[in-house]
């Protein structure tokens, strides 16, 4: 079932672009002049921040709220599908699901599950910009 | 198809700022001392970054104008800070497909793997559009 739209925590702005770019060394002018995001930076401008004024308590991303017993996740795969250019001054916001969980497994990391969420991100017009399905495994690490 | 290949260190700094600015603040990835309390060998690049390098290996190859139409990644192990990873790919699909003002865009899809000395960390798919106009391969240093 679909959650809440959920508005990302900063506009798509220059500072962030660029240091990013920085530490990948991305030459491209569109990210540098043309005023453009990487598209790698999808979901940070569809992300809360940990803290604001507004919302001193963390509200974490739908796998993380599962109520499931690992207290570790790692990414294990992503995917983002893109429709349109993500330009700074954008204000993005994500709408995420479940698509599905797996049954326990043991991996090298601990036993845990494999969480499957997508979110689909819009601009402040709600036109959608892409989607992030991801998969990540919530595990614990004490059963290592 | 493959295309010049890149090398690129993975510094404690680049892992930290990658996920600081884009808002990923599992402390495994910013905090050494942590990411070894749980097993890893120090902090590593998150998710967002490694696509941010892909991204940028591949635009530096095949054209900086194209329109990244999708990429995928998936995570084989983490890819550590204080390693050097050398990022390689192939052409693997060009092809003209309608788009939707009655002209063709150019679709090419590069699958990328990232590598340490240990073998291959991260591996994944971009794909991009360009205009139906011949898109050249260029070597570069980007």
């Amino acid at each position: 079932m679909p959650q809440p739209a959920r508005p990302g925590g900063v506009a798509v702005n220059e500072g962030m672009v660029r240091l990013l770019c920085q530490a990948v060394q991305d030459d491209n002018p569109r990210y540098w002049q043309g005023g453009e995001s990487p598209p790698a930076m999808l979901f940070t401008w569809a992300i809360e921040l940990p803290w604001t004024p507004q919302s001193p308590v963390r509200q974490p991303i739908l796998p993380v709220k599962l109520p499931l017993p690992g207290d570790q996740v790692i990414n294990v795969k992503q995917r983002a599908d893109f429709y349109d250019v993500i330009r700074i001054g954008d204000h993005l916001s994500m709408v995420e699901t479940l698509i599905s969980i797996s049954e326990e497994k043991t991996t090298a990391l601990g036993r845990g599950h494999f969480v499957v969420t997508e979110a689909l991100i819009s601009r402040q017009d709600g036109t959608a910009v892409g989607k992030v399905t991801n998969t990540l495994f919530r595990y614990r690490v004490q059963d290592a | 198809m493959e295309l010049p290949a890149l090398e690129y260190d993975v510094t404690v700094v680049n892992c930290v700022t990658g996920a600081v600015v884009t808002v990923d603040f599992f402390p495994g990835l910013i905090d050494p001392d942590y990411a070894r309390s749980v097993g890893h060998k120090t902090v590593f690049m998150n998710t967002m970054t490694l696509f941010a390098l892909m991204d940028r290996f591949v635009l530096a190859r095949i054209g900086g104008d194209c329109f990244i139409r999708s990429h995928e990644l998936t995570m084989h192990r983490p890819t550590y800070a204080g390693t050097t990873v050398k990022v390689n790919g192939s052409v693997t699909l060009v092809a003209d497909e309608p788009s939707n003002d009655n002209t063709f865009s150019r679709v090419i899809d590069v699958v990328v793997v990232v590598s340490d000395a240990k073998g291959t960390t991260a591996s994944g798919t971009v794909s991009v559009s360009a205009p139906a106009a011949p898109v050249s391969v260029t070597t570069c240093s980007g």
